[in-house]
């Protein structure tokens, strides 16, 4: 099975950007960017899919220990455990 | 034309007293004195004088009654031939002076000229009055005891002193910093690893020796990091390449993924990049060989349905120097601009261990 190439990454990349976006805009709402999702996952290969919904997982949660500190830190250590094996 | 006529014996220097033998023998016959101070003053003598007679004795007042007679100058005009070419009207005669060191022109003043009826007369004074023109009794410039060319020999030994201490200390300063290297500087990252490129050809570390390298480990499957990484290396190649003071370096990539990343799928992945970007594969043994010189870690995730699977890996660029010595490493958070200037540091600094002695 070969890589995907530059074309076929840079593809990938801008699905992934829009269906993060629709998140973004809904809330993290997941039904309501159903369209996005799919063609999400119809341009990246299944374990980039995996691999990016881990990383917008922990990027979440860089993103709130940096703005809320590190007491949520502690409640979640679960979370933050799992994410960061990513 | 203006002849210069030497008289006695100049600075007791063995140089200068061959030089001045080798200028006078042709020319003149003179009569040395024993003197070991003197010094030197010149006086000009109207050539119409000079015509009629054979030579001139000069004499000098010294400091010591009994040697009074400087030296005998038997003038050009001895010399059949000579007279013809001279057709200026005066002739400038330099006289040694002897026990005056500093004080040249009291010397000059001492010096009397006298005229002799013909060669082998014993010494005789005479007025000074009679033979010289008005008004140029002396031209001994009131030489001080800085001249010229003391000057220029004083600049001379002490530029010659500075450099040498300037020398030495950077020698010192190299010798601390190359035992620094030593104390603290090598960490037992990299080594040598012999891999395969991507014409199917062995390729080793020792193939990189003489330049600088950029060394990524990363596999072609790779979601979104080592294409970032991968970009910024090339990017920090091509600014490198633009500095005229920076030398060759070469990016390297290295796959952590033998089972898929063959040679043919590593070189089509390299080329995308940038077709400096040197693509290296190998059996599992020899990538794990490279891998744990540099500390490298990898770990193949779950497998999925289509065998597709995400390796974890250590997203570090590595610098080499052109001897194959780890230098520097570079983390996912430097950009490119980062990385660059710290790489012409670190040129700078392996140039300067580096150079080559003066001597």
């Amino acid at each position: 099975m070969s890589f995907p190439n530059k074309e076929q990454r840079q593809r990938c990349w801008n699905s992934r950007d829009r269906y993060w976006e629709c998140l973004d805009k809904n809330n993290d709402d997941a039904s309501k960017c159903k369209v996005y999702r799919n063609m999400y996952e119809t341009e990246c290969p299944s374990q980039w899919v995996k691999h990016f919904d881990r990383k917008r997982q922990y990027l979440q949660l860089k993103d709130r220990i940096q703005n809320e500190g590190a007491a949520f830190v502690k409640i979640r250590t679960e979370l933050s455990t799992q994410s960061s094996s990513a | 034309m203006l002849l210069l006529v030497y008289g006695s014996r100049l600075i007791r220097k063995p140089w200068f007293g061959i030089l001045h033998k080798i200028l006078t023998s042709s020319i003149l016959r003179t009569q040395e004195t024993h003197y070991s101070k003197s010094c030197i003053f010149q006086k000009r003598i109207s050539l119409s004088n000079v015509f009629s007679k054979s030579y001139y004795t000069i004499y000098s007042n010294s400091d010591r009654p009994k040697s009074l007679m400087l030296s005998r100058l038997v003038l050009p005009m001895a010399i059949p031939g000579v007279v013809p070419l001279l057709r200026k009207r005066e002739v400038r005669i330099k006289v040694i002076c002897a026990t005056c060191r500093w004080r040249t022109s009291l010397c000059s003043s001492w010096v009397q000229w006298s005229k002799v009826g013909k060669l082998g007369d014993s010494c005789r004074r005479l007025s000074t009055g009679s033979d010289l023109p008005k008004g140029k009794k002396s031209t001994g410039k009131g030489k001080g005891p800085i001249t010229w060319k003391s000057l220029l020999v004083t600049f001379g030994i002490g530029g010659m002193f500075l450099m040498g201490m300037q020398y030495v200390k950077n020698e010192k300063e190299l010798a601390i910093a190359k035992e620094r290297k030593k104390a603290l500087g090598k960490a037992s990252i990299g080594g040598s690893f012999d891999l395969i490129d991507s014409k199917g050809q062995p390729c080793s570390s020792q193939d990189f020796h003489g330049q600088w390298v950029l060394l990524y480990f990363g596999f072609t499957h790779c979601p979104d990091i080592c294409p970032d990484e991968i970009e910024k290396m090339v990017q920090v190649v091509e600014v490198l390449e633009k500095q005229e003071n920076a030398s060759k370096i070469v990016p390297v990539f290295i796959t952590v993924d033998p089972e898929r990343d063959n040679v043919e799928a590593v070189a089509s992945y390299t080329k995308e990049f940038s077709p400096k970007l040197i693509g290296l594969t190998g059996s599992k043994e020899q990538i794990q060989k490279a891998t744990r010189a540099f500390r490298v870690y990898f770990s193949a995730g779950p497998r999925d349905d289509d065998d597709d699977y995400i390796v974890d890996h250590t997203i570090i660029i590595y610098l080499i120097d052109p001897e194959g010595q780890f230098v520097d490493y570079y983390g996912q958070n430097r950009t490119a601009e980062e990385i660059a200037s710290s790489i012409q540091l670190n040129m700078a600094k392996y140039q300067k261990m580096n150079k080559k002695s003066w001597f």
